[in-house]
């Protein structure tokens, strides 16, 4: 018996060791506490020479998790670094800024305001002015699909109303070669850019572009694109997308792949992999998509039986770009595209 | 017409058993209750009111009084075509009081299996099954309020789990079942094998694919000495069943545990089971990463003997991710709406559930078991809202019990349990739990000898939930997260026997919640991603008097008339009283 007791005892004394120190669910804090800001925007530097790899850290405390952003706005160029985030306390591993921008066009040396907002509360915080002494390095790509500075490489395509009963009224593509200026639109990279636009009508496909490889100004004249790794994990296409603010945009992404090396893309037979994009920011933003975020399409006769069951980044033939509506909205709906790329390893960071 | 036909037919099978019924080979068994209701409120709620400077209009669309009630007929046939099968068939007719001249009729069947032995050494059963194994793999707990029901709301809870099927923690499933058991050694030693596999959910051949639970158990059992065990219990989803299905889960506990009984008289039991589970998901958007999970149940038990108290001790502990979905899910479903005087408010929103709906009302009980865990009201259990099971609780229960039909205190029992969190909820503070509940039976005709009986019945159940909160200079987030909930329940009564087989009894039931709780709310995962803070302060009090004829100990006849009082004092426009006279014919064979 007594041994039982000393057994008892011993359980007692390791149940009271069996606590975790995690804590389960969303903090309380953050939803039931008052926002109050413990601590403002600030760098910790005011000059910076992103030349010699120099970076700007900000910081700040608040009382609860919310969502915000800092951004660095060139009060030159007009370029622009958004940090969006939700914690607390921000510091260096969360807020980071080494010259590069999420909106075109790049930073020059020049001063640039920070600030901060916030998307449930109307506060603003204003931190340092920094002064950028010398610019980041040109970022590299690996293949550049198109610049949209020619013709060569690309072509429209659109579905009839009477074939796609989606699609009713008029459609408008405008390409480079098309003088007729619907928006006024920047081009951010060389002279000329691809923009789809279009007055929805309650619609889902739009219209759409392809690119094909072969025509591409990738450096390896090939079929296919010459992407240097058949990894869809280490590879990144990149681009910069224009976006009307309108909120009902979507760019759906489609990589067409020859899967049995024929030369001809079959979307009986063959695979198209895509993902898709929604533009709901206004300007021309840094975006940047990993292969192996595409998924094989589900839509019957349209590239959704691969011929050898995997995603083949070493077989793809071309490149086509949609502009869909969010199902069920109307109005206007598109959006712009310029630099078309991909890096290998990571993403481009202009 | 076709109903007349039925009713014919049950009549003459139920008359063809004075004539060749009750046998070996046929034997017909089943239920009849009659019940009759008159329901009415009253109060606060359908007057108007003036809160500060809001005129809350008076609910002039509610029912004020509803008259109704039910007969119905269970009979069922236990059909033994030989020695090794037999067949049971229960069919239920039943039908609104008001369903007059056969319209509103049912005619359903409430139960159907097959079991038998298969050359004498393995038994098998096959259609309707009763499962059960441990509180931590398959377990269908205690409802809200607990089941120490005293002798004037007892015919009441044999009702709700006769329709529930609910008896001695069984869950009621749709499968089948085999076991055997063969000996070991030469000490007498047995192994007994059990295993079973249901359809614990139905596709609806799109988006919901079939569930199937398996499991079962094989334990290694010495006489005069214990038995020691292992329990699997599992549920995975078949994607192929739903065509459009996004994708599976499964889940999955396993646990070993012992019973054993060191002394020779068995004055001491020592007993523990552990086990872990599994969750896991295949194909499904922003699921959770597959994690190992666990419990520790470990406790000593002097069972009562010979009048004289019997205790336990009991160390639990159950991670916050443990799932077990046959031991977890629960039998009061708060999102349901009560039978009685469903609606109210102008809005005609559901009537929330009282007490005396949890005592009386089958239709706000679950019976299946859920993957996912359930909603719950801290008001009415917070301390163990899943059984034993419930994730995130560590700590001691401990509890004595004696019973002495002979003796003046015929009965008392008493359970405290002091329990902790294992992980903080939206806070690194714990919750602490204190759970209280006594149980006493006094035979008052003890005291002086007589032979009719008088008991006087209490049940006291407190659960009290405490917790820090944030602590910070600011005072933007200081004391966050701090809770306070206390909730009482009680019944008493006298009952006095006037003659034989019919007692004249008077009791009340109480229960009161005051406090605040954090609610967590979970995604369809089960992982908490959000909380909504609760302020309770009410009191919802009935008091009841009526008469129980026993024909025999399966059948009663009750008549009662009770008055309910519910008052919130956080919505003090909605109090309301609610009167029923309510007269029970009850009867199983």
């Amino acid at each position: 018996m007594k041994n039982v007791f000393i057994l008892l005892l011993a359980l007692v004394i390791a149940f009271l060791g069996c606590r975790k120190d995690e804590v389960e669910g969303p903090e309380l804090q953050d939803i039931f506490g008052d926002f109050e800001v413990f601590e403002g925007l600030s760098s910790d530097r005011q000059t910076v020479n992103f030349e010699n790899g120099e970076f700007v850290r900000f910081s700040a405390k608040l009382s609860i998790r919310t969502d915000w952003v800092i951004t660095v706005e060139g009060m030159d160029s007009g370029a622009k670094y958004e940090i969006e985030g939700r914690e607390r306390d921000i510091e260096a591993d969360v807020a980071t800024w080494a010259g590069n921008i999420t909106y075109a066009p790049l930073f020059g040396t020049e001063d640039c305001k920070t600030y901060m907002t916030f998307a449930n509360y109307p506060d603003t915080l204003y931190g340092d002015t920094i002064v950028v002494e010398t610019i980041k390095p040109e970022a590299l790509i690996d293949v550049l699909i198109s610049d949209f500075t020619s013709a060569a490489g690309w072509g429209s395509f659109a579905e009839a109303p009477a074939a796609n009963q989606q699609v009713t009224g008029s459609y408008f593509v405008q390409n480079p070669l098309n003088t007729t200026e619907f928006l006024e639109v920047v081009s951010p990279e060389g002279e000329g850019h691809w923009r789809m636009t279009y007055t929805n009508q309650n619609s889902i496909f739009i219209c759409g572009a392809n690119v094909l490889a072969a025509q591409s100004q990738q450096e390896e004249v090939s079929d296919y694109f010459v992407l240097g790794t058949t990894n869809p994990d280490n590879v990144y296409i990149n681009m910069l997308i224009h976006g009307f603010g309108d909120g009902n945009t979507v760019m759906s992404i489609g990589m067409q792949e020859d899967d049995n090396l024929d030369g001809t893309y079959d979307r009986f037979t063959e695979g198209t992999y895509n993902t898709e994009i929604s533009i709901d920011w206004v300007g021309w933003r840094v975006v940047s998509v990993p292969l192996s975020s595409f998924t094989l399409s589900t839509i019957g006769g349209f590239g959704n039986i691969d011929g050898t069951g995997n995603q083949d980044i070493d077989r793809v033939l071309s490149m086509e770009f949609l502009l869909l509506a969010v199902e069920g909205s109307t109005g206007f709906v598109g959006y712009g595209m310029d630099y078309c790329n991909f890096t290998r390893y990571s993403a481009w960071n202009p | 017409m076709k109903t007349r036909y039925i009713l014919l037919f049950i009549v003459g099978l139920i008359s063809c058993t004075d004539s060749f019924g009750q046998t070996d080979k046929f034997t017909v068994y089943g239920a009849g209750r009659f019940v009759l209701q008159n329901n009415s409120r009253s109060g606060q709620l359908f007057e108007q009111s003036i809160v500060g400077n809001d005129t809350i209009p008076a609910d002039t669309v509610s029912t004020r009084r509803e008259i109704g009630g039910v007969a119905l007929f269970d009979l069922g046939f236990r059909i033994k075509p030989n020695s090794s099968t037999e067949i049971n068939a229960l069919t239920r007719v039943s039908g609104d009081l008001d369903g007059f001249w056969g319209a509103g009729i049912g005619f359903t069947f409430r139960e159907l299996y097959v079991r038998g032995i298969v050359r004498n050494k393995v038994r098998y059963r096959v259609g309707d099954l009763d499962l059960k194994m441990t509180p931590f793999t398959v377990y269908n707990s205690d409802p809200d309020l607990g089941v120490h029901r005293m002798s004037s709301l007892r015919l009441f809870q044999d009702i709700l789990e006769y329709e529930n099927f609910n008896r001695d923690n069984m869950w009621r499933q749709q499968g089948a079942q085999v076991d055997f058991k063969f000996s070991v050694g030469k000490k007498g030693d047995r192994i007994d094998v059990m295993s079973y596999i249901t359809k614990n959910r139905q596709t609806d051949y799109f988006f919901v694919p079939d569930r199937l639970m398996t499991g079962g158990q094989v334990a290694w059992n010495r006489e005069g000495f214990g038995r020691v065990f292992y329990q699997t219990n599992n549920f995975f989803e078949i994607a192929e069943t739903a065509q459009f299905a996004d994708g599976t889960s499964a889940t999955s506990v396993h646990s070993v545990g012992a019973e054993i009984a060191p002394f020779e008289n068995k004055s001491l039991v020592l007993y523990g089971e552990v086990g872990t589970s599994y969750q896991g998901y295949e194909d499904l958007d922003n699921a959770p990463e597959r994690e190992m999970n666990g419990f520790v149940d470990l406790g000593i038990r002097v069972p009562s003997k010979n009048n004289k108290f019997g205790f336990y001790g009991e160390l639990l502990y159950v991670s916050s991710a443990f799932r077990s979905p046959g031991a977890q899910s629960r039998r009061v479903n708060y999102n349901s709406t009560p039978e009685n005087l469903s609606f109210q408010t102008n809005q005609e929103t559901a009537r929330p559930l009282t007490a005396f709906d949890l005592i009386q009302d089958a239709s706000v009980y679950n019976n299946t078991i859920a993957v996912n865990l359930q909603n719950f009201n801290p008001a009415f259990s917070n301390v163990l809202p899943f059984g034993k099971a419930t994730p995130n609780r560590q700590g001691l229960l401990v509890g004595t019990v004696r019973e002495a039909d002979s003796l003046f205190v015929s009965k008392v029992g008493v359970d405290l349990g002091l329990l902790t969190e294992v992980s903080g909820q939206g806070i690194s503070d714990y919750r602490n739990f204190t759970m209280v509940d006594v149980n006493v039976e006094l035979a008052l005709n003890q005291l002086w000898g007589g032979k009719s009986e008088t008991n006087i019945e209490a049940h006291l159940h407190m659960e009290q939930t405490a917790r820090d909160g944030l602590i910070s200079d600011s005072p933007a987030v200081e004391g966050i997260g701090a809770l306070d909930l206390s909730s009482n329940y009680f019944e008493a009564g006298i009952s006095r026997e006037i003659s034989p087989g019919l007692a004249l009894h008077i009791a009340a039931i109480g229960l009161t919640a005051n406090g605040n709780e954090f609610i967590a709310l979970r995604d369809v995962y089960g992982q908490v991603n959000d909380f909504t803070e609760s302020i309770y302060d009410f009191s919802d009090m009935s008091y009841m008097f009526g008469m129980k004829y026993s024909f025999s100990p399966q059948s009663h006849l009750q008549i009662q008339y009770r008055t309910s009082d519910i008052t919130d004092d956080l919505a003090p426009t909605t109090a309301y009283q609610w009167n029923q006279f309510i007269f029970t014919y009850n009867m199983f064979f």
